[in-house]
């Protein structure tokens, strides 16, 4: 009897958790609902009714920063946050903004085979994950393997992006969405500060990194949709209030020519979003 | 008894969602990242588990000056011919596979900084009550032109 008992109860509670997976999955439908585009094949407008999941794919620090590449910028330490700070991230929130933010400072300074650097930033985000119970991803052997790679930049990127990823979907398997969610918009923020930095007052001299730069606001746009999905989170949620105000900043940016006054506010807009973040 | 096995068939089903991440996670590692070739892995494996009929909706930012890998693959539990299309933010086609024999890969040199929509959808060919269902993976790798 008590068999059956215990039967139905355990019945009860996953038909309840399967509806609550359901009910995740519809309101990722809903998410986008009011855009109209053509679905696969059949002209539609209503393809985010039919999509089972809609996915905001960010690019991995590792991407912004090859953006550079090729753009005649040269290394500039000044603009990465000091490893030092780590002591006074406490909270999940700053450990895993940061995470980001470092991530993009390693990715950074490997671009620039800035080979040292970059060992101890992989080191100081070795110490965060550990903080943040981010498992097997980062450990001391993909550090022996980023220092055996040291003299090939491209492996090494390759290396920096697939522990980006495994960190990610390590967190999304145990439903920890948030903290990967927080770790990407580090990465973004950091990547954008020290592309908006670097260009400095030559607008026009770096014509080029200033293209890139505004192209950063269609990434913020999936960065903002990403985290829209975590909203009910606190700590998403003032991540995504102090973000969503970069947005306006940016949408002030799509003018054919941008001026030096323009890009200066805006790069001081940059700033103070990113000091909140590394404190 | 025909009760309690219907509790546990249904039991079984009700787990599959909370395993289905680690086993596309380990179908993408397996079958679609090793399709990269000398491109860089970029943003986040998109897996998920799928029924005939189904898509989904990846919405991405390419950047001008990057070569775009993308990956689609399908598990063998699903028809093969698994449909994707990118398409620009305004809806216009930028690609799509059935034109290329189904291709699972596909490269792209972006020459501006835009916005896409890229649909994955598993077409309807099982004529059985039972749809078929299976992983299906979107990866995205980068290469700078």
């Amino acid at each position: 009897m008590k068999v059956k008992h215990l039967l139905k109860v355990v019945g009860i509670l996953i038909f309840t958790g399967t509806l609550f997976f359901s009910c995740n999955i519809t309101n990722n439908e809903k998410s986008g609902k009011n855009d109209t585009v053509d679905s696969l094949g059949v002209q539609s407008d209503l393809a985010y009714e039919k999509a089972k999941v809609i996915f905001y794919s960010l690019p991995s620090p590792v991407e912004t920063a090859l953006l550079l590449e090729g753009s005649g910028i040269t290394f500039n330490e000044e603009f990465l946050n000091p490893a030092s700070k780590l002591s006074k991230y406490n909270t999940s929130r700053d450990l895993a903004l940061n995470m980001g933010v470092y991530g993009a400072d390693l990715s950074f300074c490997s671009l620039f085979e800035q080979n040292q650097k970059a060992i101890h930033y992989m080191a100081v985000i070795k110490e965060i994950s550990e903080e943040l119970n981010i498992i097997n991803s980062i450990n001391d052997s993909l550090i022996n393997l980023l220092q055996e790679n040291m003299n090939d930049k491209n492996k090494v990127l390759s290396i920096l992006s697939e522990t980006f990823v495994k960190s990610n979907t390590y967190l999304e398997e145990n439903d920890r969405n948030e903290i990967a969610a927080l770790i990407i918009a580090g990465g973004w923020i950091e990547g954008l500060y020290i592309s908006s930095n670097i260009i400095g007052k030559d607008i026009k001299g770096n014509a080029d990194l200033v293209e890139v730069v505004i192209g950063q606001g269609f990434t913020l746009e999936d960065l903002l949709g990403l985290l829209e999905m975590f909203i009910q989170n606190q700590d998403v949620k003032i991540v995504y209030d102090q973000l969503k105000q970069l947005k306006v900043e940016f949408d002030l940016l799509q003018t054919d020519q941008v001026t030096e006054k323009q890009f200066n506010i805006f790069v001081s807009k940059v700033n103070k979003v990113r000091n909140s973040f590394t404190l | 008894m025909k009760k309690y096995l219907l509790l546990f068939v249904f039991m079984i089903f009700g787990f599959l969602p909370l395993t289905v991440n680690a086993q596309c996670k380990e179908f993408t590692e397996n079958e679609a990242l090793p399709l990269l070739g000398d491109f860089i892995l970029s943003g986040r494996y998109n897996a998920v588990k799928l029924y005939e009929g189904e898509e989904i909706l990846v919405f991405k930012t390419l950047s001008k000056g990057i070569t775009y890998r993308f990956i689609v693959k399908g598990s063998s539990d699903l028809p093969k011919n698994i449909e994707f299309e990118v398409r620009d933010w305004n809806g216009n086609p930028i690609f799509l596979n059935k034109d290329k024999n189904y291709t699972s890969v596909w490269d792209y040199n972006c020459d501006k900084t835009q916005r896409i929509k890229v649909f994955v959808k598993v077409p309807v060919v099982s004529k059985s009550k039972e749809p078929q269902s299976g992983c299906i993976t979107l990866v995205t790798g980068i290469k700078k032109i």
